[in-house]
């Protein structure tokens, strides 16, 4: 299910520079918070507001996702009844919104960080520790 | 996908689950076999809907059961090294963070390469990190984390109703029973009441344990380590939100083995730039200083791959800058109307000075005859010193002792061709000569040499190679202008013999003629690393100069006539030779620590940090259980200071798995054999695991020497240094024969 550009399979890549983190914010608890601060290495990459919508759009996807909320009381009530076989055929409501933060992640790298030669990672894939912004290098400054 | 799940897992998970599972599966089939024999009973004698509640609140068991036994507790997957690469020596072991008001501690896991999120815990069982870790069970021999702690908390409390039910019940069978108590019926139902009421004590206690965990919003981790004792619990919600989190709350998702569909996304410069962009345009600036800085900036970068690319490794050196300045002074030779000859002539120089390292024999003998060739000039009374280009002061020729050399061909390629050249060349290679002669024995040459220098009125240039000479003889670096003074002053012929400045010698030929033909003199205190091993080669010329020859005045007043770029580009030259003899110093410091600089390669400085300084207000390393290897280990070491600190971190951290165990897991209450015994082998299993992988054989060898003899704190450090030598030994016999020799 991998989505190619294939008009740019031939161009070569460019090479990465520098890899960012963003840390986790746990000033409310357990919950699925990444720091809104911009790190110094993006200034000159990308506008201040532009990333700290970014994650502030990320982090409101989380709430969402933690929420207890009617949606979370059926899911398990209807576990429960059903002796949890309910989740072999049912995707949990987590799992649900997480398919639209990857979208929404794949949505932001193509339109605003991927021409700005930066890539957001799926906090997913690092255990929702980190965000991990990869900078590429400029090739045309060095030049 | 659940059932994905419990397939994926049977293999690993049912071979060690086989004794509770068979347990389990024992006490159940029996109660329910027996109940079902009941059940017509008492469907008749009490209610018609207890048989069927009964068989839901059995299946109830089973589902929890099962959930709790084969779901992922929430293991958060290892960090890739690249997330790490900036943790990994200087940070702290602790990272104190603000949850709601309360500061908390996350401590860093040397196995899985991150701050572990706080009320995360390792289970050294299962070898992960666990979100929100509760405990390891053994019953159902998995964690209890985040994911499952509801399964696990629902099981213990069904399994409490079903016992009450089965015991209640049973006990309502037996009473109405009771003139056919030994009837088959009746003795089996009175067994299973006995096995469910004894049964029944532990799992009510620990239901009602971990009620009161759930009230108190702490996890048995917690509990256990008391953590929030006294304390404010931050990540409590109140006893009602608690229960309600607890049953309600979405599940979280699994962070390992995901499917993950990757999206290819291309990524090709020129990239856009947010408006209000910092670039600095680059000027071209006298002396190419911006381009150099220019070449810095890319040089750091590439700096920064390396490091991201580099694991595990020591902790980088600071960049070469002279190797950068070498590079721009080449790559840009950026020269604008200000560019003083001196750049141009610092290229040839270098050039030069590469070319001539690899003809040093042929050289030596071309200069000595010209020295001779060019000795009866000398006579000339010349104030001026030799005409030396200030570029060449900036000359940081790393590791040559031929520094002397390069000179000659400067000189000679110089575009000034006065008699003050003429008169320099002999002297320097006079010195040259002395140099050489001194190194192959000769001494012969050296009162001729004296001589010649010592006739009256000789020309600076002679004191030049007297300088030389005294920086033969002197073996540290102290103050260079004592020359400088006698070339100014050739009516003082002194020679310098005590003084220091092994590489003040050098600095002659760097003097620059000025524009208006007088001397000018490098600055005082400059001098090349060079000539520092020059001079520690031939100590014994010392003993050879004359020792008439008296302190140089000062030469403070000299500067005068020094243009501003030669000023300038002495200054660079002074940082850049500081730089070097920095970078000679810490290359044999390196060298020293050598072999234990293979350390680093494992990710071991966590538990001490550089230079022993602890952040303020974080606490240090935990200490080890006491009679663990760990604390035997640091009970010797960690007392040793830095010489024994990159010793000590890595086999202190190497064995930070020890320490977890005991922190992590927390057996259920009604366990602790089967639990204690893996608890105990553990620790025991996984330092000498982990030493005998990776690490060079004379740490791998402290686990073992220690227990051997716990009280070598002492000639652990002889140990230690001398160790180095001895490697490798792999073999633990062969490491006791070892220190057996040592001692």
């Amino acid at each position: 299910m991998a989505e190619t550009h294939s008009l740019q399979d031939m161009r070569p890549q460019a090479a990465v520079a520098a890899k960012v983190f963003i840390q986790r914010d746990y000033t409310n608890g357990t919950v699925c918070q990444f720091q809104t601060k911009f790190p110094s290495e993006l200034e000159t990459r990308i506008d201040k507001q532009q990333f700290e919508e970014t994650v502030r759009m990320l982090n409101n996807l989380y709430a969402e996702a933690e929420k207890l909320g009617s949606q979370s009381y059926i899911e398990g009530c209807l576990a429960c009844l059903t002796a949890y076989t309910v989740f072999l055929c049912m995707e949990t409501h987590y799992e649900k919104i997480l398919k639209k933060i990857a979208k929404y992640i794949q949505e932001q790298n193509d339109k605003i960080y991927a021409p700005r030669g930066l890539l957001l990672t799926d906090p997913i894939e690092r255990g929702l520790r980190v965000i991990e912004v990869t900078i590429f290098e400029d090739r045309s400054l060095t030049r | 996908m659940i059932m994905k799940v419990i397939i994926q897992s049977l293999p690993h998970r049912l071979i060690p689950l086989l004794r509770p599972l068979g347990e389990h599966t024992l006490i159940h089939s029996f109660f329910s076999f027996s109940c079902v024999f009941r059940c017509p009973w008492l469907a008749v004698t009490i209610c018609p809907a207890v048989p069927p509640c009964c068989a839901v609140l059995f299946l109830f068991v089973l589902a929890n059961f099962t959930m709790a036994t084969f779901m992922d507790a929430g293991v958060l997957p290892m960090a890739s090294e690249d997330e790490d690469k900036d943790d990994e020596f200087r940070a702290p072991l602790y990272k104190n963070v603000d949850v709601k008001g309360v500061q908390v501690r996350m401590k860093w896991c040397a196995s899985c390469h991150f701050y572990r999120p706080p009320r995360c815990s390792h289970c050294s069982v299962c070898d992960h990190c666990v979100e929100d870790f509760d405990h390891h069970c053994p019953w159902v021999n998995n964690c209890i984390g985040r994911r499952n702690y509801r399964y696990f908390f629902l099981f213990l409390l069904s399994l409490t109703f079903h016992m009450i039910g089965v015991f209640t019940f049973g006990l309502i069978y037996v009473l109405h029973h009771m003139d056919e108590l030994w009837k088959l019926h009746c003795t089996v139902t009175l067994v299973v009441i006995s096995i469910s009421g004894l049964f029944l004590i532990p799992v009510l206690g620990l239901t009602g344990f971990h009620f009161y965990l759930v009230s108190r919003g702490r996890t048995t981790n917690e509990q256990v380590t008391g953590k929030f004792q006294g304390g404010v619990n931050p990540f409590t919600r109140g006893c009602c939100n608690n229960l309600e989190y607890l049953v309600c709350s979405p599940i979280s998702p699994k962070y390992t083995a995901r499917p993950c569909k990757k999206t290819v996304i291309h990524i090709q410069p020129p990239f856009l730039r947010p408006e209000t962009d910092k670039q600095t345009p680059v000027k071209a600036r006298d002396n190419g200083i911006q381009s150099r800085d220019l070449q810095n900036k890319v040089c750091m970068s590439t700096v920064e791959l390396s490091d991201i690319k580099q694991q595990k490794t020591p902790p980088p050196l600071p960049p070469k800058p002279d190797h950068g300045l070498l590079k721009s002074q080449v790559a840009h030779p950026v020269i604008t109307t200000h560019t003083t000859a001196a750049v141009f002539s610092w290229h040839i120089y270098c050039t030069m000075t590469k070319f001539l390292l690899a003809l040093r024999p042929c050289c030596c003998l071309f200069f000595y005859c010209v020295a001779q060739l060019l000795k009866t000039s000398e006579q000339q009374g010349n104030n001026k010193g030799p005409d030396l280009r200030s570029e060449s002061r900036g000359s940081p020729v790393r590791g040559s002792h031929q520094a002397g050399l390069p000179v000659q061909p400067l000189l000679q390629a110089s575009a000034v061709s006065s008699s003050l050249q003429l008169n320099s060349l002999p002297l320097n290679s006079r010195s040259l000569t002395l140099k050489h002669s001194s190194r192959h024995g000769s001494k012969s040459h050296l009162p001729a040499m004296h001589a010649d220098g010592l006739g009256s009125n000789p020309p600076p240039g002679i004191i030049s190679s007297s300088g030389l000479l005294a920086n033969h003889s002197s073996s540290s670096s102290s103050s260079s202008s004592l020359p400088y003074d006698n070339l100014i002053n050739p009516s003082d012929p002194q020679f310098i013999s005590q003084r220091g400045a092994p590489s003040v010698s050098y600095h002659p030929h760097f003097m620059s003629l000025g524009t208006d033909g007088t001397v000018q003199r490098p600055p005082p205190h400059t001098y090349s690393p060079v000539f520092m091993g020059v001079s520690r080669h031939s100590p014994h010329l010392r003993d050879l100069v004359p020792q008439e020859l008296t302190p140089p005045k000062s030469a403070a007043a000299r500067y005068d006539n020094f243009s501003k770029t030669i000023m300038a580009s002495l200054h660079e030259r002074r940082e850049l030779e500081d730089r070097e003899r920095m970078l000679r110093l810490q290359a044999r410091s390196q060298a020293l620590y050598g072999p234990d600089m293979g350390i680093y390669d494992i990710p071991s400085r966590r538990s001490l940090p550089p230079d022993n300084i602890r952040p303020p207000g974080s606490r240090g390393p935990t200490p080890p259980a006491y009679g663990s290897r760990e604390f035997l280990m640091s009970t010797g070491i960690l007392g040793y200071g830095m010489r024994t600190s990159p010793l000590s971190s890595s086999s202190t951290s190497s064995l930070t798995r020890g320490p977890k165990t005991s922190s992590s897991p927390l057996q259920s209450g009604s366990s602790s054999s089967l639990q204690s015994k893996g608890r105990s082998s553990s620790p025991a299993y996984c330092p000498p695991e982990r030493q005998t992988q990776g690490l060079p054989s004379s740490t791998s060898t402290l686990p073992r020497l220690f227990p051997s003899n716990a009280s070598s704190a002492p000639p652990y450090t002889s140990y230690a240094t001398t160790k180095r030598s001895s490697l490798p030994y792999s073999s633990e016999g062969k490491d006791s024969v070892t220190l057996g020799a040592l001692k």
